[in-house]
């Protein structure tokens, strides 16, 4: 039981000075968290929806709302990844669980997370009423969560040995952010394609937070389940690999 | 009671002949066969034990392997091969700055490294003006610590390491900040661990210091054992090769 509250202690403490530290000395500060997706949001809007005229019921909540999730993952796995490089004068002179360091770049993306996610729900009140499935609602954001952490534990220890794994994870998220449907729907994805929607996480976690929050439906049960089971592997395999291969490749910092 | 059992410890570290640290170079070096690298050994066979309330002074030239061995010891690396059994809790004071963030003030370097050597939120609110008042820096707690002499991060730093109370203290060359103040605050929580039947680990180039503290002490040479022995017969062995 202490070891637990040692850790809860730990990875609430640290995440809450990395997001202080994040944006230490701007001119803004915490409210970049909150500028970042929007100024992104409306980029897009304007290249989507006024230049190629893409019509699509609630187009921009669809789109904020897919660019808040996105942002999520982008910035967590990339946060992890660099993380034992900044905190190395730590883990050069205290013992640190390595998951803890990633379970903090966790803690502080899902701080931004929820605050957007928060905005997010003051702006949508203006037009839609803000009643939703909560048990899925949380359940998606949940499998989300484990999906970003399975991802991080892959990729991290690879940069930790090659740093080029970072400009390669950089070139792998652009990919991912287009073929994922955040600037479209699913409708949008020939029949054809359709596999790459199933076989991606966080396709399916962007559609069925629409479903449930912007259309009040309930979301395909059935995809939820399969990207449940994918996520479920990820993590496996991102916890596997993690426990492996970072106190080996920690040297090589 | 032994508080500490190091059973054959080896350290290798693998030093490669051309540094590579991107993909890129990692596969040409494979491709033309050149990824040769040499072993280090930082530790060879190291074995020894440390007793409850023993104060251990180890010391070797730069290299010979003090602070691998303190790291192996704190769990910050791990061994290549053998064993470290460590009974208590340890708390490491292994680099004078203690790795604090320069960016943030006093008070949160506090709460970042009490949380990190175990301390909960609770008990370090309940001392925090106990651990600004040893390290004398109460009037600095809101100063960024950039802005702190390396005296006063290598007080702060001490003082937040002893609030842990532990029953093993690992440090190295912590006197080489040269603090005018700091070395008498160090004698005295030795002198308080003493006879609190503490263990400490200490090492250091300072020999007068090591003989003034430590009954026993720990040659390493080349990462061997060269002696573990009273502390007097050591340092003439050191002084005599």
């Amino acid at each position: 039981m202490k070891k637990l509250s040692y850790h809860l202690n730990l990875i609430r403490t640290l995440s809450l000075i990395d997001f202080k530290l994040k944006y230490y000395g701007t001119f803004l500060g915490i409210l970049w968290s909150l500028l970042k997706p929007f100024l992104m949001f409306l980029t897009l809007y304007i290249i989507f929806s006024k230049i190629l005229q893409l019509k699509a019921q609630h187009y921009a909540y669809q789109l904020l709302l897919g660019i808040i999730i996105w942002n999520f993952f982008a910035d967590f796995t990339k946060e992890a990844m660099k993380s034992f490089k900044s905190k190395y004068p730590i883990l050069n002179n205290i013992k640190v669980n390595p998951l803890d360091i990633i379970l903090v770049a966790l803690g502080h993306s899902l701080l931004s997370l929820i605050i957007n996610l928060g905005i997010f729900f003051i702006i949508l009140n203006f037009e839609l009423p803000i009643s939703f499935n909560l048990k899925y609602f949380l359940l998606i954001l949940l499998s989300l969560i484990f999906f970003s952490l399975g991802v991080s534990l892959i990729i991290t220890p690879f940069y930790l040995r090659f740093s080029d794994v970072e400009h390669i994870w950089d070139v792998i998220l652009q990919l991912l952010f287009w073929a994922t449907p955040i600037t479209y729907g699913v409708s949008f994805i020939p029949q054809k394609y359709l596999f790459l929607h199933l076989l991606n996480p966080l396709s399916i976690t962007i559609n069925s937070l629409r479903s449930i929050i912007i259309f009040k439906e309930l979301p395909i049960i059935r995809e939820i389940l399969f990207s449940f089971g994918l996520t479920f592997c990820t993590f496996i395999v991102g916890f596997l690999i993690f426990q492996k291969l970072t106190p080996k490749f920690l040297e090589y910092l | 009671m032994n508080v500490i059992e190091v059973e054959k410890l080896t350290k290798i570290f693998k030093i490669p002949h051309e540094k590579k640290s991107t993909l890129f170079e990692y596969i040409i070096g494979f491709l033309v066969e050149s990824n040769s690298y040499e072993n280090l050994y930082a530790l060879n066979n190291v074995s020894f034990k440390v007793k409850k309330g023993e104060f251990i002074g180890i010391i070797g030239k730069n290299g010979s392997g003090k602070t691998t061995l303190l790291k192996i010891i704190a769990g910050i690396i791990k061994p290549t091969s053998g064993k470290v059994k460590v009974n208590g809790s340890v708390a490491p004071f292994l680099s004078l700055n203690f790795g604090f963030h320069g960016e943030l003030t006093a008070k949160e370097n506090i709460y970042l490294y009490g949380s990190l050597l175990g301390l909960s939120k609770e008990k370090i609110k309940q001392n925090i003006e106990k651990i600004l008042s040893f390290a004398e820096v109460e009037k600095f707690q809101d100063t960024k610590l950039k802005n702190f002499s390396s005296g006063m991060v290598a007080r702060l730093a001490f003082s937040v390491m002893i609030q842990t109370n532990p029953d093993i203290l690992l440090l190295d060359e912590i006197f080489a900040v040269g603090d005018k103040d700091f070395v008498p605050k160090c004698l005295e929580v030795f002198k308080k661990y003493k006879k609190e039947q503490k263990t400490i680990l200490f090492a250091s180039h300072d020999l007068e210091m090591v003989q003034s503290f430590c009954e026993k002490t720990l040659l390493l040479e080349n990462g061997k054992i060269r002696a573990f022995d009273q502390t007097k017969k050591v340092i003439d062995i050191y002084l005599n090769s």
